[in-house]
């Protein structure tokens, strides 16, 4: 017997939302069965951070997130950054730098690439390691996604990189 | 000193055809493609390291509402088949069975529960009464 | 998740916080960033209250110590910079960015397991906890650690801050864990801090972690280090005592008998970057 469920208003993406949710709920399982398949179940411990969302602007992992821990708040997806048309320049850059293996540690990478560049645009080798220190990828030993994450930060910097590579 | 051929394939560097869509989190995996009304499939492992199944009971995991369908070795074809891989013909004996009367390792096939839920198939799981002889 | 929520209510202020807490008593649970309730088992009829959106975040530099709010992030820890401040020292080694980005501080110390390493830094500079049940009242760190937390803190009471003291002048703080991979949990850790009087440490603090059941003090390496000489063979000397006495329990495929042995290690390594800290040197 499935427990109650109660409903929690937040803003996803851009667009406010209401949501019928179980209290012991996470925040990942919700977004899933919700359509927004972007955000990946990689270990459901918190660990290898495929299921990356920004709350309120702050990488977090989504599968040891409550849902209820987003009401009132603002989350955002991987549905929410860039498009085809308009990729992220992480996103372009990850394509240029052939960064995708098998992709599914990406949209928890462009994530939390993300939430630091928002705070940080120009950070530090030190900060880099940081706050990506949580994201694993088991297929690319991580250069190609270092080649694209100086490309963007090249990119969208005002000043030059403050991360020699 | 000797033509320089351009090639329009070879040689040039193209961008991995689904880049862009696994950058961008478009539905790609088989847990992104399933469909949401799909049945949720849990399977009763061997809590034996080598053991003869001697009875198995699936009836009240099969009576409990939601539960839509219950296999083990009593109810599916024998069809034996190889886990190794070289191609065909491999020449190891083809002798696995999906479910077998042994089982031959913690943790081995012994049936398995499609159900509505993951909490209906683990309470499935619970029903299926297993008798074991350890060998 | 392994510990599920029946239900959950979202507190509006920290008055509403405890006044929930209260009135549901051992099924309330208070939930900051939430990433503790992976670790525990099942609690049926367990009711979350968060309490994330009360307020009770930021620190602020006073004259000898800093306040940091009970829902300041590990994040925040990490980025603060002050003279004085050591924080980031622990926080930093707290895997990962996801988790430190939305863990408290006060998470990290009312509940403890054995791979808390933020009490070990308030362990050894004396740190006070402010608990609040009606009353507000500030709780020394080596009180407040000396039990369980959760079990002695009554439903509704809540820390909302804590105060460090600034590692200034002839004080110097050490910090050194020891982990399989750089996201695991510490198999040994250990903070220090030394005082020195001139050429003479006049007080030394450590604190050891990890593989001990909860963030414990090691009174007897205070004991072996007061009045003696600044230097490191005071520090090889006192070691052989410090650890006889703690009772080090194996973890992650290491046995109690290698957790002594590293005990070693990683206390005399801290206790050498205090030392060389409070020696002015940029250990």
């Amino acid at each position: 017997m499935s427990p109650a469920t109660k409903q929690i208003a937040f803003t996803l993406n851009g667009e406010s939302r209401t949501c019928e949710i179980r209290p012991s709920e996470s925040l990942m399982d919700v977004l899933r069965r919700s359509g927004y398949v972007g955000t990946k179940n990689g270990c459901t411990d918190g660990a290898c951070g495929s299921c990356t969302v920004l709350l309120d602007g702050k990488s977090v992992n989504a599968c040891i997130t409550f849902a209820f821990q987003a009401h009132g708040r603002t989350v955002t997806s991987i549905e929410g950054v860039g498009d085809y048309d308009n990729p992220h320049p992480f996103q372009e850059a990850l394509v240029e730098n052939s960064g995708c293996q098998c992709g599914f540690c990406i949209p928890g990478f462009v994530m939390s690439v993300k939430g630091m560049l928002d705070q940080i645009p120009n950070p530090t080798h030190k900060q880099i390691m940081e706050n990506l220190d949580g994201n694993y990828c088991r297929c690319t030993g991580y250069e190609k996604i270092e080649d694209a994450l100086h490309s963007a930060i090249s990119r969208t910097s005002k000043e030059e990189p403050a991360w020699e590579r | 000193m000797g033509a320089v051929k351009t090639f329009k394939v070879v040689n040039h560097s193209i961008n991995k055809i689904d880049a862009m869509q696994l950058s961008l989190g478009k539905p790609s995996y088989v847990a992104d493609l399933c469909p949401a009304d799909a049945l949720v499939v849990k399977m009763l492992w061997s809590p034996h390291a080598h053991a003869r199944i001697t009875s198995i009971d699936i009836s009240e995991a099969e009576a409990l509402p939601g539960v839509r369908c219950v296999l083990y070795h009593g109810n599916v074809p024998r069809h034996l088949h190889l886990t190794a891989g070289q191609g065909y013909p491999e020449p190891s004996p083809y002798d696995t069975a999906v479910f077998d009367t042994k089982v031959r390792c913690v943790g081995d096939r012994v049936a398995a529960v499609a159900a509505d839920t993951r909490e209906i198939a683990e309470e499935a799981l619970r029903k299926i009464k297993v008798e074991f002889e350890i060998l | 998740m392994t510990m599920k929520f029946a239900d959950f209510a979202i507190a509006e202020t920290l008055d509403d916080a405890q006044a929930k807490l209260r009135e549901l008593g051992p099924s309330g649970f208070p939930v900051a960033g939430g990433t503790s309730f992976q670790y525990l088992s099942n609690r049926p009829g367990a009711v979350a209250v968060d309490i994330s959106r009360i307020g009770l975040a930021g620190i602020t530099g006073h004259e000898n110590e800093f306040r940091i709010g009970a829902n300041t992030t590990l994040t925040d820890l990490v980025r603060y910079e002050a003279d004085g401040w050591i924080l980031h020292d622990i926080a930093t080694r707290i895997p990962t960015h996801q988790i430190r980005n939305i863990s408290t501080i006060a998470g990290n110390i009312a509940r403890l397991f054995p791979w808390s390493e933020i009490p070990l830094g308030l362990l050894v500079l004396e740190a006070s906890i402010v608990v609040k049940d009606l009353e507000s009242r500030q709780v020394p760190a080596s009180q407040f650690f000396a039990t369980r937390p959760s079990k002695t803190l009554r439903p509704g009471e809540l820390v909302t801050e804590i105060r460090i003291p600034k590692v200034t002048g002839s004080t110097g703080f050490g910090y050194k864990k020891e982990n399989v991979t750089n996201a695991a949990f510490g198999l040994m850790s250990a903070a220090a801090a030394i005082t020195l009087d001139g050429d003479r440490i006049q007080q030394a603090r450590v604190a050891v972690g990890s593989a001990v059941p909860a963030p414990t003090l090691v009174p007897i390496a205070e004991q072996e280090l007061a009045g003696q000489p600044a230097n490191e063979s005071s520090i090889t000397n006192a070691i052989g005592k410090a650890i006889a006495n703690v009772r080090w329990q194996g973890r992650e495929g290491m046995t109690s008998a290698f957790g002594a042995h590293l005990a070693k290690v990683i206390i005399h390594d801290a206790l050498t970057q205090a030392l060389q800290r409070a020696q002015g040197e940029n250990a």
